[in-house]
């Protein structure tokens, strides 16, 4: 009878056991998943656009309604027009700073672009945020994310080819020791079998995908669908974007005490 | 012994009541801590001020103020889609009685286009009808029409309760990609060697180390100032036909060929005759000797030139000029130092107060006689690092102020400030500056940056300090 009773103890203390390895296990995956990286494995830069940014809304945080300031730099002399209802603003003179939400698609038109043979040309690539910055209240738009449309970029694109730039922002204790500019940008090239996002994932985080050479508007106008539904964005004065290397004047008249 | 055990004799009713009042006024005692222990959580890990703190040395230099007092620098973390609104309608209100209403060559090209739908964080209601008060919306109305409105949105300063977002829970400054460090002692700490040797010296960090009367070497790290600074590259990706990869056959086929020559050993037909030796030439010793010698050391050593006895505004503080920690400007330090959670971490009340007790130290003992040599007070050092900006873009340039002060009763000697700069930061040349007289000495780390070292010449006495400059551009 004893023994009995020992076996059923020695039952319910393994059942008792397996109970709570399931409950410490069903915390620390739920822990996990709540501190998972920031990381796009799951998908790649050739989802169509658009769908990476909406998986990123759908992760949570401050990010449906930021515009998030973004500055469209290109070649000196080009012209930059963002689309709006119906059709394309006024060409403006590169760079533009512009606000634009996260998860949707902005396509923009590149005009002037430098150099004889492409006289008369024009580039529509596509801008898709699909992250943000957070800095200091009253900086944000010291602080946009560059895309920058090189000139390389424009002529591949117009020689027929797709290009594809994932713009991230650096591991500050993975970085280069080159001194740099904002307007100059770094960028490395994949092989063809590579996966751009990836590639920026591990190099740092994510923050806008910049698509030239796909397809052109059609002859009656830019449809609906071209402009990705023409969603809202903010034009950013040129004064808010002012560096404030001159707003520390230098105070005369106090010494540095001498010590005894 | 006897009255004790009267004491605990059994209660009259009276002393019934007055021990239930008393346990009430505790109740409501330990509530109201509990009620604050958010907000001053930190002070009841910091360390209490000793009762029998010695003053200071030094007329012009009073005694620091208590680490409690600097736990309250840190900043409020609210619920940033609420907190501050009344502040933002006030500050509204204020602006439009100062300024008349902007014209429409003033306006701002606002393009926003029928974005009306409410949103706001997970968990946290949105403001109706809008955005979340910290979303980006194209500027303070028109603050086109004040002189300063371009240094940002926020013309009269940043109202109350308008912070960047950031997770609960969360130390700030965050996120991390989006700062670069300078100063503090990261894992592994630094420590110096009886050589002075300094062993642990990682990117970022910032430290001093002395020598103190009784032959041993302390080591103090500076506060850690982080700089907003993101930087971006991108990965690019061309898809073409000139990128698909075309397989094509060999063409050349490497086959092995045989051997065709067949070389024969043939037979010698010259033959060397040995000649006799005609004449016997001495030997000559060597007329010159070269002497191999082993490199010897170069260390370049730079004095300061120069030193601007003018205080920029940044440096308008009492612990930077005089070396006194003053209350009323801890909001200030804290953002010059560009993190009020910056103070704290333990290193820095720490550094700031500890019991001054005198050190003993048993030199000889003998079985009959004891002598004691007794080195009253205890050496302290304090560094404070300073920024005159808490943002930078690639290319700025970023100035820093250490303040360094002997705030102990000994005399310190041998005094070394070690600055590595993070891989961000390139030290402008000719730009360090130093109060006191000093080796200024830079080399290469790991980093591809400068290690920044001032080797003090002069001991320090008890309330001696000075203050160091340097400049470096965002890389």
């Amino acid at each position: 009878m004893s023994v009995r009773l020992a076996q059923c103890a020695g039952v319910w203390a393994v059942r008792g056991m397996a109970a709570w390895t399931v409950l410490v296990l069903l915390a620390a995956s739920t822990a996990l998943a709540q501190y998972r990286p920031n990381v796009h494995y799951l998908q790649s830069a050739d989802l169509p656009p658009g769908a990476i940014g909406s998986h990123q809304l759908l992760r949570g945080g401050p990010l449906p309604g930021y515009f998030q300031p973004v500055e469209i730099q290109a070649p000196p002399g080009a012209r930059i027009s963002l689309a709006t209802a119906g059709g394309f603003t006024e060409p403006q003179p590169a760079p533009v700073v512009v606000g634009l939400l996260i998860g949707h698609v902005y396509r923009i038109k590149v005009t002037d672009i430098p150099g004889e043979q492409n006289i008369g040309q024009e580039a529509f690539p596509t801008i898709e945020v699909i992250n943000r910055l957070y800095p200091p209240p009253g900086y944000e738009a010291r602080f946009p994310v560059p895309v920058q449309l090189a000139q390389d970029d424009l002529e591949t694109a117009l020689s027929g080819q797709f290009v594809t730039r994932v713009v991230y922002l650096e591991d500050p204790f993975n970085v280069l020791p080159v001194a740099e500019t904002p307007q100059t940008q770094r960028y490395y090239e994949v092989h063809p079998q590579d996966d751009p996002l990836e590639v920026a994932d591990r190099l740092g985080r994510p923050m806008a995908i910049a698509r030239l050479g796909s397809r052109q508007p059609d002859a009656t106008g830019p449809s609906s669908a071209f402009l990705y539904g023409a969603p809202p964005w903010l034009s950013i004065p040129k004064a808010y974007c002012t560096p404030v290397d001159k707003l520390d004047p230098i105070r005369e008249g106090r010494d540095i005490p001498r010590t005894p | 012994m006897t009255h004790v055990r009267q004491n605990q004799t059994p209660r009259h009713p009276r002393h019934l009541e007055r021990a239930a009042l008393v346990a009430l006024v505790a109740i409501s005692l330990c509530a109201c801590q509990a009620g604050v222990s958010s907000s001053v959580g930190a002070s009841k890990q910091a360390p209490q001020p000793a009762v029998n703190t010695p003053p200071m040395i030094g007329a012009a230099h009073p005694s620091p103020a208590p680490p409690r007092a600097v736990a309250h620098a840190q900043p409020q973390v609210g619920c940033p889609c609420c907190s501050g609104e009344a502040d933002y309608a006030k500050f509204s209100v204020a602006y439009d009685q100062k300024n008349p209403p902007p014209t429409a060559t003033q306006a701002p090209t606002v393009q926003q286009v029928g974005y009306t739908e409410p949103c706001g964080y997970p968990g946290i209601p949105g403001h109706a009808g809008g955005l979340p008060l910290n979303a980006w919306i194209g500027g303070p109305h028109d603050g086109y029409t004040h002189p300063t409105a371009h240094i940002s949105q926020y013309p009269y300063g940043v109202p109350a309760g308008v912070s960047a977002w950031a997770p609960a829970g969360v130390q700030r400054p965050w996120p991390h990609d989006e700062f670069i460090f300078d100063g503090g002692d990261k894992q592994p700490h630094v420590e110096v060697a009886p050589d002075w040797t300094v062993h642990g010296l990682q990117l970022e960090d910032t430290v001093a180390h002395f020598d103190t009367l009784d032959g041993r070497t302390l080591v103090e790290p500076a506060n850690r100032v982080p700089l907003y600074a993101p930087r971006f590259a991108a990965v690019r990706k061309v898809y073409g036909i000139e990128a698909h990869h075309h397989r094509t056959p060999a063409l050349v086929h490497d086959q092995p060929s045989q051997v065709v020559i067949e070389q024969d050993a043939q037979l010698a037909v010259d033959a060397d005759q040995y000649l006799h030796m005609r004449t016997n030439l001495g030997i000559k010793s060597p007329i010159t000797n070269l002497e191999e010698r082993g490199p010897v050391t170069l260390m370049v050593q730079l004095t300061p030139e120069t030193f601007l006895e003018n205080f920029a505004p940044y440096e308008d503080l009492q612990i930077i000029r005089a070396g006194i920690y003053d209350n009323s400007e801890k909001a200030r330090l804290s953002q010059m130092a560009a993190a009020a959670t910056v103070w704290t971490i333990k290193q820095a009340p720490q550094v700031i107060l500890d019991e001054t007790q005198p050190l003993t130290a048993v030199v000889e003992t003998k079985a009959q006689e004891t002598v004691k040599y007794e080195l009253a007070g205890k050496p302290r050092l304090r560094i404070v690092k300073v920024a005159n900006r808490t943002e930078a873009r690639p290319g700025d340039i970023v100035e820093f102020t250490l303040r360094f002060d002997n705030i102990g009763t000994q005399t310190i000697g041998n005094v070394t400030i070690i600055d590595s700069l993070t891989t961000r930061l390139e030290y402008a040349p000719d730009t360090a500056q130093c109060s006191r007289r000093a080796n200024f000495i830079t080399e290469e780390n790991i980093g591809d940056s400068l290690v920044l070292r001032w080797e003090i010449i002069e001991p320090m006495k008890p309330g001696e300090g000075g203050v160091i400059r340097f400049r470096c551009r965002v890389r």
